[in-house]
């Protein structure tokens, strides 16, 4: 679905990836870890291309992408969540999702964005408050949410517990999990909490420095200890 | 109960577009004429507000698509071009909106922020050389007594030539301008462009083309400038290469810095504002101009959110006092409590 082979990303003179290659399948949950720095960031805006300049070859879907803008990329299927959660603070919780939804008229896309709301847990109470008026966990269910009402094949999730409470993060699994499967979207998330990712997904891949030091299953992560002690380890 | 304090600026509204209605019946034909440049410049001053609080966009030479306007219609019915009026005000629309999407297409894709400011005003500074060099539209002495417009409409005849006839025609006009922008900016156009305004990166993560909707507000928005240049060529009855100056480039800043960008009519309130202050000062001779500042500063800095967002905040603590002193407050209160 998403291949990612040899890239190396620049901003301006700074050579920050270096040759990675990554490929999430159809329907996948895939987790980059990483300290900060590490580059996880710079990965998703890569595979955006917002605001990088990346050499080698972006597949999406089999297609090469790397003409296409940041938001033909977003119209194409592929929605980022930024790290900062970015929410609209003169929206409503309903508006701020709504607005994702592109191509479709206002009561469309407002009839869409209760049904997003109502499905997660954390949010189905919360449609008419202003997006400034959340908290720190219920704006990145928000950001998330917004995400999904593009209705995209594959979501891009930046550190999306950032900040929060343990028990706020549990929540946000359960709801991640149960929406990625209720609507069949792969999953490309940027981490440090590994309980967090683990629990969300089934392949992980390790970052360092720009490089992809480690590729894959939780099971062969937990083999090699030394990796989460040397690469992720505060 | 309903909050009745929602009704409080769609009744102000009402009140304020009846008494401008009705000023031709009973205020002198200064007043009048003030009125009427008033409800001009208030649309064109919305028209700048789409692009400064609603796309996030400084325009520093918005009038260049005014003075297109003002310069197509002072032609046409200065050398009876066989145009009609409405016809005339539609051309000055399209010229400005076409000439505001020639410009936008280069600029927005090559500027932003301030070289985008500066690149605008640089236009409005050659429209007006330009026009400064033109025999035909009386270079830099302008284009006088321009006459005001009989409209044939096939079974009747609207003549606009008396100074009230004229003024209503100009209302008409404007409100169905302001009333078309409120509904622009209401719409899902309206929408994007707020949260363009707000943080176009991430726009552009939920899919927006913010080039695309950044030059059609840079479209619409020099469109209405033109029209409304259109309008004031008949109403003040002369063109000069002034009004592409910078100085005029200013007054929908002024305005809505004064009114409050905030709020929609914002920057309308604040063109009726100026208009009344610079009206009340006309008689200070030498020194009207530092009056007329001093008060500006005055109210911008008392009121940081322009006269809207004043009025706002107050209208909000005078309806939350009423509130807590009704008595269906006191029975809530009592039933809480039991």
């Amino acid at each position: 679905m998403l291949e990612l082979s040899n890239i190396d990303t620049f901003y301006g003179e700074s050579h920050i990836l270096h040759q990675v290659s990554l490929a999430v399948h159809d329907k996948q949950r895939v987790a980059v870890l990483g300290r900060n720095g590490a580059g996880k960031s710079t990965l998703l805006k890569s595979i955006m291309n917002a605001g990088t300049t990346v050499k080698g070859s972006v597949k999406w879907r089999g297609r090469d992408v790397s003409k296409l803008k940041a938001y033909q990329r977003a119209r194409d299927g592929i929605a980022l969540v930024p790290e900062d959660r970015r929410i609209y603070n003169h929206m409503t919780v309903q508006e701020n999702v709504a607005i994702a939804r592109q191509g479709v008229s206002r009561s469309v896309a407002m009839t869409e964005a209760r049904a997003i709301l109502g499905s997660i847990e954390m949010l189905s109470t919360l449609g008419e408050r202003m997006g400034g008026a959340l908290s720190g966990g219920q704006q990145q269910m928000l950001a998330v949410a917004r995400g999904l009402a593009a209705k995209p094949e594959l979501i891009l999730l930046d550190e999306p517990t950032e900040g929060l409470a343990p028990v706020i993060v549990e929540n946000m699994a359960a709801d991640i999990i149960s929406r990625c499967d209720a609507n069949q979207i792969a999953l490309l998330l940027c981490e440090q909490n590994i309980w967090f990712a683990r629990k969300c997904t089934s392949h992980v891949y390790v970052i360092d420095s720009g490089r992809i030091v480690f590729d894959g299953s939780w099971e062969q992560f937990a083999e090699k200890p030394e990796i989460a002690e040397r690469y992720l380890a505060v | 109960m309903a909050d009745r304090s929602v009704y409080f600026w769609p009744a102000a509204g009402v009140i304020a577009l009846i008494a401008t209605a009705l000023a031709p019946l009973f205020a002198n034909d200064s007043v009048t004429f003030i009125l009427g440049l008033a409800m001009i410049e208030a649309v064109f001053a919305l028209s700048w507000n789409l692009l400064f609080n609603y796309t996030g966009i400084a325009s520093f030479g918005h009038a260049a698509f005014f003075t297109l306007g003002a310069y197509f219609v002072a032609c046409a019915q200065r050398y009876g071009w066989d145009v009609t009026f409405p016809l005339q005000l539609l051309v000055a629309f399209a010229l400005g909106g076409g000439a505001a999407f020639a410009i936008g297409a280069v600029a927005l894709k090559r500027a932003s922020g301030i070289h985008l400011a500066i690149l605008t005003l640089a236009i409005a500074e050659v429209v007006r050389m330009v026009i400064g060099y033109i025999d035909y539209v009386g270079r830099d002495d302008g284009l006088g007594g321009i006459p005001r417009p009989v409209v044939n409409l096939g079974l009747a005849t609207l003549d606009l030539r008396s100074s009230s006839a004229y003024y209503w025609c100009i209302l008409v006009v404007c409100v169905a301008l302001a009333l078309g922008l409120w509904w622009l900016v209401r719409s899902r156009y309206g929408r994007a462009l707020r949260s363009i305004a707000e943080d176009a990166e991430r726009a552009t993560f939920v899919g927006m083309d913010i080039y695309k909707l950044r030059l059609f507000s840079f479209t619409i928005s020099g469109a209405v400038a033109a029209i409304c240049g259109g309008l004031s060529a008949p109403w003040v009855q002369i063109v000069t290469p002034d009004l592409s100056h910078w100085l005029h480039s200013a007054q929908p800043m002024l305005n809505t810095l004064l009114g409050g960008s905030a709020m929609f009519w914002g920057p309308a309130v604040g063109a009726f504002a100026y208009s009344l202050i610079n009206y009340s000062t006309r008689t200070l001779d030498g020194v009207s101009e530092i009056v007329v500042g001093g008060i500006l500063l005055t109210i911008i800095l008392i009121a940081p959110t322009g006269i809207t967002g004043a009025l706002e905040s107050l209208r909000r603590k005078i309806f939350q006092k009423w509130r807590a002193a009704s008595p269906w407050a006191q029975v809530r209160v009592k039933g809480e409590q039991i």
